[in-house]
């Protein structure tokens, strides 16, 4: 008889265990995501896009790290740039996702910057890339910059190789956190007439929405970079980790992995 | 019988027609049929006898002729058979309640939506349900087959679909043409998720438990098929979580399971 109690209650116990809150795990919108949990740039160099690298030039350095990583995650991304005062080739350290990336997504990627640094002429750390010109080339179109709207304090400027610098959409230039994660997520839509689209958003508050064309075939490439000219003090280190192409917006709450 | 038929009566018979849980008497012209489920012979003999004494001779039953030996009896008060259906002109005695099915099937179309959705999702399909006993509190137990229907859970577009069961306890409250009824137990669902427009999407599948109350009526016959509405509710405390990347947990299926049928419900 307690056998046959025992037994009921173990199953009725293992039946309320079933029917408690279960997680059903119903697919994912990320298409490609970098957390660099490997501990190498494995992710960069096999990705489903066209082809991607990792790479820096002397003095410049790219290392997967341990010192400062997102959301308790074990490694990140650290770019380390320096010799900025005579570097007019716009060399420093990149991650590159280079062509075949959908016509529109949203792009992914969160930053942490150990201290402020004087950006003298520009700090690229996010470019898209795509066909311009007559006959479309390959060619550089939006650059995501770091700037200082005033000494020590670190902002943002989006600028277009056709027309110069894009006006933000925010009355004051957004601040930067200094020592702190930020994500900054791009939404690009691909397009050779009007319906082309650019919109940026800053710890999930939108600071640009341009529209208009952009490139002139579906050719898109994406980098996560660290390339400046004129930096104080040297070297600069940016940690970039979390990284990702998603049909849906990431936001600072998204997530890349269960 | 004879002496009953007398000499100006020497052709009246008595013709007794079994009928399953009726049977038929037939004297001078003179039927009826009376209602006996039990089907005993004798009783149905001396309902039979007493009818043809009525219809004959019903000044013989209490003439002092009848007695074979002084001093006379009083004749018996004529016993009404159990149940009666009067198809003659002779009057009928009352009917006494008949008993219960011992098995009650019910099939209905169902709706079933869960509440709290963004998109409500609305669930077509069939109920089967069983109550044993005759008692006033029986079994029940219950099946549903429902069609997949589009909801969302967060920001996620879903394909559902559920399969749900339940065991419980039904009360009828009986009346003379609408049986009212309540039910109380547990519920029990195989519930099925599947992404509608993710770039990856997966078909998950969860157990949901809880409990579920219920109301009716039916049309209040014994046996055969009879009319029944019903309303039900299900009550889940902790049902599953939809997760999606890049959202996360996006949110809970329905807490709340309401559900409405119109069916036949066949006594046995």
């Amino acid at each position: 008889m307690r056998t046959r109690a025992t037994n009921t209650l173990l199953a009725l116990s293992g039946l309320l265990a079933l029917g408690c809150g279960q997680d059903l795990d119903v697919g994912s919108d990320v298409l490609w995501a970098s957390r660099f949990e490997g501990g190498n740039f494995a992710e960069w160099s096999s990705v489903p896009f066209g082809f991607g690298n990792s790479s820096a030039t002397a003095p410049n350095a790219i290392a997967v790290s341990n010192e400062q990583t997102h959301m308790g995650s074990s490694y990140a991304a650290k770019m380390t740039v320096s010799g900025t005062a005579t570097n007019t080739q716009g060399i420093g350290a990149s991650l590159v996702q280079n062509g075949g990336l959908p016509t529109q997504a949203y792009y992914s990627a969160w930053y942490y910057l150990p201290q402020s640094v004087t950006v003298g002429y520009y700090w690229v750390i996010m470019k898209f890339r795509a066909a311009l010109g007559n006959p479309p080339t390959q060619a550089e179109l939006f650059d995501v910059n770091f700037t200082n709207p005033s000494a020590g304090v670190m902002s943002l400027r989006v600028y277009d190789h056709r027309n110069g610098d894009l006006p933000l959409s925010v009355p004051q230039p957004p601040e930067v956190p200094v020592s702190t994660w930020f994500q900054l997520e791009a939404f690009y839509r691909d397009a050779s007439d009007s319906t082309g689209r650019f919109t940026l958003w800053l710890n999930g508050v939108q600071i640009l929405d341009w529209q208009g064309a952009t490139g002139l075939t579906s050719w898109v490439a994406w980098d996560v970079v660290s390339v400046g000219e004129a930096l104080f003090p040297e070297p600069a280190i940016l940690y970039v980790d979390d990284c990702a192409v998603s049909r849906t917006r990431v936001g600072p709450t998204g997530l890349l992995a269960k | 019988m004879a002496r009953l038929r007398g000499p100006s009566k020497p052709n009246a018979s008595i013709q007794i027609e079994d009928l399953g849980a009726t049977f038929r008497i037939s004297v001078l012209n003179k039927v009826r049929e009376y209602r006996e489920e039990a089907r005993e012979c004798a009783y149905r003999a001396k309902v039979a006898a007493l009818f043809a004494a009525l219809i004959i001779d019903p000044t013989a039953l209490v003439s002092a002729g009848l007695c074979e030996r002084p001093p006379c009896a009083p004749p018996p008060e004529p016993v009404p058979p159990a149940q009666v259906e009067a198809k003659a002109e002779a009057p009928a005695p009352p009917p006494a309640p008949p008993s219960q099915p011992l098995v009650r099937l019910e099939l209905s179309p169902t709706l079933m939506t869960g509440l709290g959705a963004k998109e409500l999702a609305a669930h077509w399909g069939g109920v089967l349900r069983i109550a044993l006993g005759r008692g006033p509190v029986v079994p029940v137990l219950g099946a549903a087959a429902l069609w997949p229907a589009n909801t969302s859970v967060g920001d996620v577009r879903l394909r559902q679909w559920r399969l749900p069961l339940d065991l419980g306890i039904r009360a009828t409250l009986p009346s003379s043409w609408i049986d009212l009824y309540g039910e109380v137990g547990l519920a029990f669902a195989l519930l099925s998720e599947r992404a509608r427009d993710l770039a990856t999407a997966k078909t998950q599948t969860g157990i949901e438990l809880g409990g579920r109350v219920s109301l009716g009526a039916r049309l209040a016959r014994r046996a055969g098929l009879a009319p029944f509405i019903s309303l039900q509710a299900e009550f889940l405390p902790d049902p599953p979580r939809v997760f999606a990347l890049p959202e996360g947990a996006a949110g809970r299926t329905p807490y709340v399971w309401m559900g409405a049928c119109v069916g036949a419900s066949w006594g046995m």
